[in-house]
């Protein structure tokens, strides 16, 4: 399976299925594909009913995810502008891809979902969703704007926009926290509400919320 | 304080503040800050802006000013971005130079560069409405007065023009970036309103008068 971006302001993803081979991604960003690609559905697991709806509703995690299998091309699109990274994950490696950002993955990558609890503050109260994926095998992943990337060392502490992040590796602690701004009743409401991120790992950052109106 | 844009597409500020350092900007710009760099609230009192004066801006339509601004006090890295394509520009501002930027475009600026939101323009309607009334549309700007560092973005690409005096420019009204206190603007009109009524179809300009610095943008 072969992975390859075009670039330009709206970057696709080329992917070249051998026979046999597999990629899955979320359903609707399929921007062409050939004839003898085969569609077919991926359940996600995870959870109950209830635990289901709230990722799908209240969260970005898709419902079913779409798995193409070879032979031939398959090309993929987040509709937004930005870049494209492929990443080669090793057997066992684990990252954590903000929702909305998976363009899609070798069907070798297990799929899993992690939720970061939110801070109960009006607009991120219910907190985000992160795709988990791990290796072996390759993913593209889309970054809103430009992709921003850096290695904290361990205990190493950033704060990021709750839609800044775009992924980061499974070792690399998340979590919502408030920062106050400024005293009194206004510095609590008006308080930034940020991921806190603490290494050791490598982390992501995209310079557009995907969830503001960019175009 | 050190600014660099950082990033192509949707571009990027990466500020690094030495200890005690400050730069001020819009609350929710923030894309990440390291963990020593302190945040905290300032209000538009203590920069000379008295509430009257914003309700007032408020009052008149849909101004983009903030009650307040974010305050970040170094040592440490902190970004910001606007979430938005176009180019980034760092412009140090010479100690009593004035740039008057339209609102909405102001990333960052430095504690000791001199902040005031203002009406830059206003023109009325070509056309009554229903009422009978023509509304009146205001330009607003942030007046932005060194010594100090502001940083801004543009939407798409920026033009950069230096007007000798009394040299004029007409610019689509939405296209002015930003322009220097000495630059005089004035709304111009393209056709009457007048010959409204007669199939002219009027539109608004803005007439600029040098000297002075003149920023388009592309994307407006």
């Amino acid at each position: 399976m072969e992975l390859e971006c075009l670039p330009g302001l709206v970057p696709t993803v080329l992917v070249t299925l051998g026979a046999n081979e597999a990629v899955y991604g979320e359903h609707g960003i399929m921007l062409f594909k050939d004839p003898p690609v085969g569609v077919s559905r991926k359940t996600v697991q995870g959870g109950g009913l209830l635990q289901t709806l709230e990722r799908t509703t209240v969260g970005g995690i898709p419902f079913f995810l779409t798995e193409f299998t070879g032979p031939g091309h398959v090309g993929m699109s987040r509709d937004g502008t930005g870049e494209v990274r492929i990443l080669e994950l090793a057997p066992n490696q684990t990252i954590d891809v903000a929702e909305g950002s998976l363009l899609c993955a070798d069907a070798r990558i297990r799929y899993g979902m992690e939720y970061v609890k939110g801070t109960h503050r009006p607009g991120r109260m219910s907190g985000l969703w992160l795709d988990r994926l791990t290796g072996p095998g390759k993913v593209a992943v889309h970054g809103y704007g430009n992709i921003l990337s850096m290695t904290l060392a361990p205990r190493e502490m950033i704060h990021v926009d709750m839609g800044g992040m775009l992924w980061k590796d499974g070792s690399v602690e998340a979590k919502t926290v408030n920062l106050p701004f400024g005293g009194g009743l206004l510095g609590k409401l008006e308080a930034y509400e940020v991921l806190e991120l603490i290494g050791p790992g490598q982390i992501a950052i995209q310079s557009i919320d995907p969830k503001s109106h960019h175009f | 304080m050190q600014a660099d844009s950082v990033g192509g597409i949707a571009p990027a500020v990466l500020v690094t503040l030495r200890p005690g350092e400050k730069v001020l900007a819009a609350h929710g710009l923030m894309l990440y800050k390291e963990q020593p760099v302190q945040i905290h609230r300032r209000t538009m009192k203590s920069l000379g802006v008295s509430r009257t004066h914003l309700m007032g801006m408020h009052a008149m339509g849909d101004s983009d000013e903030n009650y307040f601004f974010a305050e970040f006090e170094g040592p440490g890295h902190v970004s910001f971005s606007r979430d938005k394509g176009g180019e980034v520009r760092v412009l140090p501002l010479a100690p009593g130079e004035t740039l008057r930027l339209r609102d909405g475009h102001l990333i960052c600026f430095e504690e000791s560069a001199r902040y005031y939101p203002m009406v830059l323009a206003q023109f009325p309607a070509p056309y009554p409405d229903a009422n009978g009334q023509r509304p009146v549309t205001y330009l607003f700007a942030d007046e932005m007065t060194g010594p100090g560092t502001i940083v801004f973005q543009s939407y798409g690409n920026i033009l950069s023009f230096q007007l000798q005096p009394g040299e004029r420019m007409r610019t689509n009204v939405a296209a002015l970036l930003a322009a220097a206190n000495t630059v005089s603007v004035r709304v111009d009109w393209l056709a009457s309103p007048s010959m409204a009524s007669t199939g002219g179809v009027p539109l608004p300009v803005l007439d600029l008068t040098g000297p002075g610095r003149v920023l388009v943008h592309s994307g407006a």
